[in-house]
């Protein structure tokens, strides 16, 4: 699977992890093409519906970013995101997913070089998973 | 989803004297000038299974029955009936009652407006083949309700600490790969998991909606994947473990193995013992600064 090239979608929180991805980019960091960043207002806002949704769609890999615990802008919005990254992690095990295939992670505006290592680091990981069963039922015709 | 267990032949008479009591007392509440009906069970046609009764008089009291087959959950018509003005007789099993205490928490329905009758359940049954519901058998919750009145002291019966097979947590990442693709092939997208479910009451269902059009109908796995991973995830913290949506399932899914796994991880997790057995704020509207961290990739 070494030349396998997983689509990735990854959800930014505007305050932390988007400048963060601004500040990766302004420092010329090398990152993976994989990724498709939606920015979103909190980290909090990315419904488990969301997540699933990309996951059943085709994605390969869903990450969630925001700012580090006690840091939200919203005072508390990353502290839901973990509480409620943490049960659908489970219930995507559950159901048959890696667990890697979704991952919630924190970075901060000024983490630029922590940005694109966390990136990195998950993108080498999807690639190492392989493509998600499900994206693979689809591309052979075997799904029900 | 049911134990090789039978009913003891002398709970039967049991149930008849309560059976009796119940039909009393929701004679007896239908007679105040302010009640609307009493919901609780009577027997379908052919004799052999209950359904959901709305008594609206003394008379149709009579009709009520109490006995092992009671399965459906008469809280669960609460939510949409919360604009009635009136008092809503329900009786309520061990089960019905922690979906109840989470419809007021959830204020789904005002506890001023019920008329509550607690029945003390020792496990219901089959009525296909008379073995203990695994539900039942395994139920280990309290019972913990202001009834307004009870047919007896609520206990848990207990009978087993035994879980039913399978046990997902123990299977490999393959076998529970080939343990959905082969359940979810059966699911043919009725609706009925939902519909059944206390919990299922939001006035615009996310599968219902076309813009953003969420889910589609396509019937494959990816499509089954997404409806029974969100329907699941919405009963997060909510879920009472009453498992009528595998009851419910007419292409027997076991669809209780995903709410089931929920509420283990929820409590191994966060210490939440269970929707309905305490008044504390829903698992995922809150939260603790010492929840685990999740660094979800390496360190597990």
């Amino acid at each position: 699977m070494s030349d396998f090239e997983p689509k990735i979608l990854i959800f930014a929180c505007n305050w932390c992890s988007y400048a963060g991805a601004d500040m990766a980019g302004v420092s010329r960091y090398q990152m993976p093409p994989n990724c498709r960043i939606i920015r979103v207002m909190c980290s909090a806002r990315v419904r488990p519906e969301q997540v699933i949704s990309a996951l059943t769609q085709g994605l390969d890999a869903v990450l969630v970013l925001g700012c580090h615990p006690g840091d939200c802008h919203y005072t508390e919005g990353n502290y839901l995101t973990r509480r409620r990254g943490i049960m659908l992690k489970n219930l995507l095990e559950t159901m048959g997913f890696e667990k890697n295939r979704f991952q919630v992670n924190w970075v901060s505006a000024a983490e630029g070089a922590r940005f694109a290592q966390v990136v990195s680091e998950f993108v080498e990981e999807i690639k190492a998973l392989g493509p998600s069963h499900v994206s693979r039922d689809k591309d052979t015709g075997t799904h029900a | 989803m049911f134990h090789a267990i039978r009913t003891p032949g002398r709970m039967r008479d049991q149930l008849k004297d309560m059976q009796t009591r119940l039909r009393e007392i929701a004679a007896a509440f239908l007679e105040r000038p302010d009640a609307l009906f009493f919901i609780g069970w009577e027997m379908t046609p052919d004799e052999k299974e209950t359904r959901p009764f709305f008594a609206r008089n003394p008379r149709q009291a009579q009709r009520l029955v109490w006995n092992d087959l009671c399965h459906p959950n008469p809280a669960s018509y609460l939510p949409r009936l919360r604009d009635r003005e009136g008092m809503i007789g329900v009786a309520v099993k061990g089960c019905d009652a922690r979906a109840l205490r989470e419809l007021i928490r959830a204020n789904q329905i005002e506890r001023k407006n019920l008329f509550v009758l607690g029945i003390p359940c020792t496990g219901l049954v089959d009525p296909n083949t008379g073995a203990i519901a695994s539900r039942c058998a395994e139920c280990q919750y309290p019972v913990d309700f202001d009834y307004d009145e009870t047919l007896g002291p609520m206990e848990t019966p207990a009978l087993t600490v035994e879980r039913s097979a399978p046990d997902l947590d123990a299977m490999s990442l393959q076998q529970r790969r080939a343990f959905w693709k082969q359940e979810l092939d059966k699911c043919i997208r009725c609706d009925a998991c939902r519909k059944i479910c206390y919990g299922c009451y939001c006035p615009e269902c996310i599968f219902e909606m076309s813009d953003p059009k969420w889910a589609t109908n396509r019937g494959d796995l990816a499509d089954k994947i997404f409806y029974h991973a969100v329907r699941a995830y919405h009963l997060a913290g909510r879920c009472v473990g009453c498992d009528e949506c595998a009851r419910a399932c007419p292409m027997g899914v076991r669809l209780d193995l995903l709410n089931r796994s929920l509420r283990d991880h929820a409590k191994e997790m966060f210490s939440f013992d269970g929707a309905g057995i305490t008044d504390e704020k829903p698992l995922l509207r809150t939260f603790s600064t010492e929840d685990p961290d999740p660094f979800f990739g390496g360190d597990e």
